[in-house]
């Protein structure tokens, strides 16, 4: 066998994947942007404890938190299509690129993962805080507001980061419904080329990078949010 | 004033978001206006020089042009290709996602229960048993009970290799299911005998060498045939529509001598009729 690894293949290989981050990062973004509203909407519920709902999105947390990525995108990408297209009549069976289908998973998971980390944040900070603000006069939503966000933030913050991490390395899966991110790139790279290592040693960098990345910039965001111990002085 | 600066940078990051959100919802692709039906074809990304992503990323390959051609002669049809790994194909078109399975098909009972396969075929399939170059040990199927044999799921290899073990329980062939592998892989693999043989056609192994061996034979087909067969487009049950048409301009293709053509070009032979 020829060479396993050559630089010049390496460096060819940069431009062809690069573009492709985008895939990547799009999916982490819508991920994230409806993950955390969708984690949000879980979480009140649960707070609140409206009834059906909260037994709903207990099995619902638990599902997405205790079944592997890759099966939850398989029952999104061949499951919603035959659910829903019966039902309201539509065609996203055949309408939507595998893409969508893609951003629908990674929303439904993260909603859920954030939801649990949002949850057990909230939780960490003791009543007693909460009935202090109303005994000052403090409405609910100012509380909530002004004592038990801030501290929530902070508490969140760290698991939020290594979810995030966890999230690019996850959204690799996607290569295998038919959208071509940096993983899938590397990997057809490897049969048009016939080499796939140098392809697959980038790609390691890049997700090496990214996540040293967002691990600086939780890094930094959590000692912005000392501020706590400042201003209460 | 810290605290108005936080909400400064929490709406900077919310802003820069929505941008992102904004401009991934503007890329989606509009369709054609032509009044052609839109014939969605399933294939893979993976197995070169049949469907692959070329140096842009776009699809190319023996599927993807000999369809092409095809599309070209019929104009009722607008193709559109859409592709997954090999293992997906199949499923996509259970669950209605793709219209034709063009992944190098070969006909066998089991898929035919639940398919509906062309009538024309567009190149054969004789495929053998591969091994290392140096390996002498094995001659047919019957040699290699309790070893291990590369296959991957939903391909014909291992329909073959799983019929097999039917009828010898006893003593079954060890099957290892590797999805979506590349040829360096396999290669690799049997090399350094992770597995002692896989199933491939000769001009795969003829490929496999050219693209590794550096002039030696490293992997070689042994024996008889495992099996002789021809590849099809697949469709759903019942498509019988779409099937006719497909297979009137295969035949046409055929005929003056297009298909051929594109064989030597891609594949590098005319692997269309015989071996």
């Amino acid at each position: 066998m020829g060479k396993l690894f050559v630089w010049d293949r390496f460096f060819e290989n940069i431009p062809k994947i690069l573009p492709y981050l985008s895939v990547t990062f799009s999916i982490v973004v819508y991920a994230t942007l409806f993950g955390v509203l969708l984690g949000i909407s879980i979480v009140l519920v649960q707070i609140k404890k409206i009834p059906v709902l909260v037994q709903i999105v207990k099995v619902y947390v638990s599902f997405m938190r205790g079944t592997p990525m890759l099966v939850q995108l398989m029952l999104v990408y061949y499951g919603i299509p035959a659910l829903f297209d019966p039902v309201f009549g539509t065609n996203i069976n055949r309408e939507w690129g595998a893409v969508n289908f893609a951003y629908v998973t990674f929303i439904l998971n993260q909603g859920a993962f954030l939801s649990a980390i949002f949850y057990s944040a909230i939780t960490s900070i003791s009543y007693g805080q909460t009935e202090a603000g109303l005994s000052v006069g403090l409405t609910e939503f100012q509380t909530f507001h002004r004592i038990v966000l801030p501290q929530m933030v902070k508490t969140a913050m760290p698991p939020f980061g290594s979810d995030l991490v966890g999230l690019f390395q996850n959204s690799s899966l996607v290569f295998l419904i038919g959208v071509t991110d940096i993983m899938g790139r590397a990997k057809t790279i490897g049969t048009a080329t016939k080499h796939v290592l140098e392809a697959y040693v980038f790609i390691v960098l890049i997700y090496i990078i990214i996540s040293l990345g967002v691990r600086l910039l939780f890094f930094r965001l959590n000692n912005k949010m000392s501020f706590g111990k400042e201003e209460m002085g | 004033m810290k605290n108005r600066m936080r909400h400064f940078v929490f709406a900077g990051f919310l802003t820069l978001l929505l941008g992102a959100v904004l401009t991934g919802c503007g890329k989606k692709e509009t369709s054609t206006g032509s009044g052609a039906a839109k014939v969605v074809i399933g294939t893979g990304n993976s197995y070169e020089p049949y469907c692959y992503l070329d140096d842009k990323g776009n699809l190319a390959g023996y599927e993807y042009e000999v369809l092409k051609a095809v599309d070209e002669l019929l104009p009722e049809y607008e193709f559109e290709f859409k592709t997954s790994d090999f293992a997906n194909v199949l499923i996509s078109l259970d669950a209605g996602k793709i219209d034709i399975g063009a992944h190098q098909y070969e006909w066998n009972k089991e898929r035919d229960e639940k398919y509906l396969f062309g009538k024309e075929s567009y190149t054969t399939y004789v495929t053998y048993l591969a091994v290392v170059g140096d390996k002498s040990d094995v001659k047919s199927l019957d040699d290699l009970q309790g070893k291990k044999v590369k296959s991957s799921t939903g391909s014909n290899s291992a329909y073959i290799l799983e019929t097999y073990n039917k009828d010898h329980k006893d003593d079954p062939i060890k099957i290892d299911y590797v999805n979506n592998s590349t040829d360096e892989e396999t290669v690799t693999g049997l090399l350094n005998g992770v597995w002692d043989a896989t199933i491939m056609t000769s001009r795969d192994t003829d490929k496999l060498n050219k693209n590794y061996g550096e002039g030696k034979e490293v992997i070689k087909v042994i024996g008889d045939p495992v099996q002789t067969s021809s590849t099809y487009f697949v469709f759903a049950k019942g498509n019988t529509k779409l099937q006719e048409a497909v297979d009137g301009a295969l035949k046409q293709l055929k005929e003056n001598g297009t298909l051929a053509k594109i064989s030597v070009d891609i594949i590098g032979g005319d692997y269309t009729e015989s071996e």
